[in-house]
């Protein structure tokens, strides 16, 4: 079967049903299904992608990691984190802001995705920033902005999807995620210092090395997990599936044992919302590699192929035009499908044709795409920020939108120096 | 005489009871909470006898994925009942409540339509994949896969429930 032209118009449809607020996995599994119905396949062959493409075990690690960031938030791991964050480099100018950046760092070492981000730590962050005086629009940006780290350092629920599509070692996508999270840290804390000293954001005076110390003390638990997390897949003792499940068995061990914050009431819930957040988000999977399946019945990837290696002769501009590409359509298409449909597409193209790494690919890709997050119409991270901050849709995509310059900025370091994104990998021999 | 009638009728509320009490468990919510912990104790499991008794098990990987499937779609289910599945509401924005309304309405329908093929396509798939079985267990995939039709069956209940009352009520006028 040659490049069929109908693709186009199946491509269209199912961004028309999307727009129009069919929910986005019945839209691309009824376009999909259309599509077999139209060129005489079996619709039998639609349900067995439906079942078969969630059939691999490193998928697993998904309602694990969900399980994870759900308990520490319920479990209220994250106000400790929280406080020691904030009595460690409260004092530096920016104040608050720089809290909310290393509490998202530390978060991200544990829990996989940017909306467990946004919607635990996140709430807490915009209410203590408010209380203390900052401009609305500082505090929801800077929360919304350091939420991008969650998904880069590892654990990270993109790099799992990327992995298994493409089929690149999920462990030295984690491992390639560490650098580029906190280089991601530094652009915001570079920022966030710039705007402090103009607007005059200084905190308290210092608290005193005994408050630091004992804030310290009761946060070592739960600062421990991001390190046990990526040192044992570092040091190759765990894989991603064993990592996420002794992180959220940690994380329940520590909310119900060590800080006694867990009731049976408040387990049971977070069972149940896990187990909802892992169905939407599978179903989507489901729904979108059963698109993507169609598309490559129909000889897509090889008709983009044949354009994108006759458009582009240097690596440069075939990263810049694939970045530029991500940035508009992550702003309009839901993360999990661009990443599914997209990234076994461009994974061949790049590797053979412009020789890149498929590590630093995968982290360039997911960044990309998660940063068209923070932009309308489509920001799943904006659509939380918006129930959580009480702003219009509106408000809230206008205030990350000066964020957006550290993170792009970011992207850009980690795409044209692969080294920051290859340099640990390589040195754990990945 | 007053004796038994009062003795039947206890017995027939006690057995009402324990209908309505068995009525009034939402069993896919119960599922979903039994699958996370079923997952987690099975990783547990696999960590467990591969690090410390150096015997990996070969079918807790098989059963964690199949409760994985079964999850996804019987939460699929419960998320359609509570209209919380992933989508845009721009035009809920754009435009008033009611036009929403009749959008929606007519988007349920395009789900019904799709539904039916899936219930249709999943059990054409049955007949294809009963004899393949799962390698370590060996479980029929159709065992595996059921729950694609089933599950497309109760959302169809859902869906068509949704838009008989939706049009009896926009049709009243209310």
């Amino acid at each position: 079967m040659a490049f069929d032209a109908g693709l186009l118009w199946l491509i269209a449809a199912s961004l028309v049903l999307i727009f129009l607020g069919l929910p986005v996995a019945f839209s691309l599994a009824t376009c999909a299904f259309a599509y077999l119905w139209l060129n005489g396949f079996p619709l039998s062959q639609g349900a067995l992608e439906l079942g078969f493409s969630l059939e691999n075990f490193t998928f697993l690690a998904i309602p694990l990691f969900m399980a994870a960031g759900m308990t520490m938030n319920a479990g209220k791991i994250t106000d400790r984190i929280f406080d020691f964050a904030n009595v460690l480099v409260g004092r530096i100018p920016g104040g608050l802001g720089h809290v909310n950046v290393l509490a998202s760092l530390v978060f991200a070492g544990m829990s996989g995705s940017a909306l467990a981000d946004v919607a635990g730590l996140g709430s807490m962050e915009v209410k203590a920033m408010r209380k203390k005086g900052y401009d609305t629009n500082f505090s929801v940006g800077i929360t919304l902005a350091s939420s991008a780290i969650g998904p880069i350092l590892p654990p990270s629920i993109p790099m799992v999807l990327f992995g298994v599509i493409a089929d690149v070692s999920i462990t030295g996508l984690f491992l390639g995620g560490v650098v580029p999270g906190l280089l991601i840290a530094l652009c915001l804390m570079i920022y966030i210092f710039v705007i402090g000293v103009r607007r005059n954001y200084y905190s308290k005076e210092w608290v005193g090395w005994k408050v630091v110390l004992v804030a310290g003390f009761i946060a070592i638990p739960a600062l421990l997990t991001p390190i046990i997390i990526v040192g044992g897949m570092a040091l190759g003792i765990f894989s991603p599936t064993e990592a996420a499940t002794v992180a959220a068995v940690w994380a329940l061990f520590l909310a119900a044992i060590v800080y006694r914050d867990l009731s049976w009431d408040e387990f049971k819930k977070i069972m149940e919302e896990t187990a909802l957040s892992t169905a939407k988000l599978m179903f989507i999977i489901a729904s979108a590699m059963l698109f993507g399946w169609a598309l490559t019945v129909g000889e897509l990837p090889q008709a983009l192929s044949q354009f994108l290696v006759s458009t582009f002769n240097e690596r440069w501009s075939f990263l810049l035009a694939v970045i530029l590409v991500l940035l508009v359509l992550g702003a309009i298409i839901e993360n999990a499908i661009l990443l599914l449909i997209l990234a076994p597409m461009l994974l061949p193209i790049a590797q053979q044709s412009f020789g890149m790494d498929p590590v630093h690919l995968g982290v360039v890709m997911v960044f990309s795409i998660m940063i068209g997050q923070y932009t309308p119409p489509m920001g799943l991270s904006l659509f939380v920020m918006r129930d959580v901050a009480q702003l219009s849709l509106g408000r809230v995509s206008i205030a990350v939108a000066p964020f957006l310059i550290p993170l792009i900025g970011a992207l850009f370091i980690m795409a044209y120096v692969p080294e920051i994104v290859l340099w640990l990998p390589r040195l754990l021999g990945y | 005489m007053i004796f038994n009638t009062s003795y039947y009728y206890l017995k027939e509320t006690l057995t009402m009871k324990l209908f309505h009490q068995l009525k009034s468990i939402k069993y896919d919510i119960l599922f979903l909470q039994f699958s996370i912990v079923a997952l987690l104790v099975l990783s547990v499991l696999q960590v467990f006898t591969r690090y410390v008794l150096n015997a990996p098990l070969s079918w807790t990987e098989e059963i964690s994925t199949m409760i994985l499937i079964w999850m996804t779609y019987v939460g699929a289910y419960t998320l359609l009942y509570r209209d919380s599945h992933a989508r845009v509401d721009l035009i809920d924005d754009l435009f008033g409540q009611r036009i929403a309304r009749w959008v929606h309405t007519f988007w349920d329908f395009v789900i019904g339509v799709f539904l039916v093929a899936m219930a249709y396509a999943g059990v054409t798939l049955m007949e294809v994949i009963v004899y393949d079985k799962t390698p370590a267990l060996r479980i029929s995939y159709a065992i595996v896969l059921c729950i694609i039709p089933v599950v497309a069956v109760l959302m169809l209940f859902t869906i068509v429930r949704r838009i008989y009352r939706t049009i009896f009520n926009l049709a009243g006028g209310r």
